[in-house]
């Protein structure tokens, strides 16, 4: 332990953050005393959020119902300036100290809940709804329809009908690109195909890039969770469409 | 730019880098002086004061975009207006002190 301020204990214990920096953890006297029993208060001073807020912004109220569920499990407490507190006393302070470096360590992962982080996650999410709720209409997987072109690839391309679904995850503007140029160049070498797009998030797809996509393409998923509401509806459509037409 | 409000020489500048494909890299953080920072836990070999974190190329090619990991000690400034300065400068902002007013003026207490 080292004074920090008159009163105000940085205390040095190998907790570290990622990067290497250590928890800050600091011990005092607690202001108003509610009970004999507890004294002592252990306080981050606001710096657990601070470095939160290099990642992540605490900008809605879901957002701030999770770390309040997070502080509430940890037996943590937040005061009005964002500093995060726990109360204890002497003979539970080692216990106190160890609960407190974890219910930090939980609300600093809360970074891991950000957009980015989701996004890398968009292709398991679409592979793991295909495996399981389409595995009847036979995917496969990184499909090339031109032998000898293997820079035009289909995700997943459904071949149990006589004109071949072929399936593109897009979730990224070069993602977008990559799908649109694909479709019009299987569509220029007259290559039988309908085309389906499942998009990560229509609303963080470029315009231009969204309006290309839209013009090339037979059929649009506007989000994965569409595609996961709708999908099968949509497969099983499509095989009966094809069994009317035979 | 952060700075803790009981402890002014808890503060962080970063550079975030944002992709076009969504993701944010950062790149760099100048620290003030918060207390002990390791390069490796599991080896711990505390240094204290101002240092910076810079992010490795080797930490890109594995995704780790937010916790530079890589950390030195520096000298090159001693309080959050410097900070500001010596980090204007060091990423080299273009035309700086039109969006940071004052800033090559160092106070009294510097």
């Amino acid at each position: 332990m080292k004074e920090k301020r008159p009163g105000v204990y940085q205390l040095f214990a190998p907790f570290y953050h990622e990067d290497g920096d250590m928890y800050d953890i600091f011990l005092k006297r607690t202001e108003h005393v509610q009970s004999e029993d507890k004294f002592l208060k252990l306080t981050d001073y606001g710096m657990t959020l601070m470095r939160l807020s290099y990642a992540y912004d605490l900008d809605t109220p879901n957002k701030e119902k999770i770390l309040h569920k997070i502080l509430a499990s940890n037996y943590l407490k937040l005061d009005e300036k964002g500093r995060i507190y726990l109360e204890t006393d002497l003979e539970n302070l080692i216990s106190s100290i160890l609960i407190f470096a974890q219910g930090i360590a939980k609300v600093s992962n809360m970074k891991l809940y950000q957009r980015e982080v989701v996004h890398s996650l968009f292709f398991d999410t679409l592979k793991e709804f295909i495996e399981n709720s389409l595995a009847q209409y036979q995917p496969v997987k990184n499909y090339h329809p031109l032998s000898n072109e293997a820079e035009y690839e289909v995700d997943y391309f459904f071949n149990n009908r006589q004109r071949p679904l072929y399936l593109f995850g897009v979730n990224s503007s070069s993602k977008a690109k990559l799908a649109t140029i694909s479709c019009l160049k299987f569509q220029n070498e007259k290559v039988p195909f309908k085309s389906i797009i499942v998009l990560e998030d229509i609303d963080v797809l470029p315009k231009e890039d969204s309006k290309r996509l839209m013009s090339v393409s037979d059929k649009q998923f506007p989000s994965i969770e569409d595609f996961e509401k709708n999908g099968q509806k949509y497969f099983e459509r499509e095989s009966e469409l094809e069994v009317g037409i035979r | 730019m952060r700075q803790n409000l009981d402890f002014h020489e808890n503060f962080s500048i970063g550079l975030i880098y944002h992709a076009l494909d969504g993701r944010k890299i950062h790149l760099l953080r100048m620290n003030g002086n918060h207390g002990e920072t390791v390069e490796n836990p599991l080896r711990p070999s505390p240094h204290f004061g101002y240092h910076i974190h810079k992010i490795t190329p080797e930490e890109i090619a594995d995704g780790a975009y937010y916790e530079p990991k890589f950390s030195q000690l520096t000298n090159k400034y001693e309080s959050f207006d410097q900070v500001i300065y010596y980090f204007l400068k060091y990423v080299n902002i273009v035309d700086y002190s039109s969006y940071f007013k004052n800033t090559d003026q160092l106070s009294i207490f510097d």
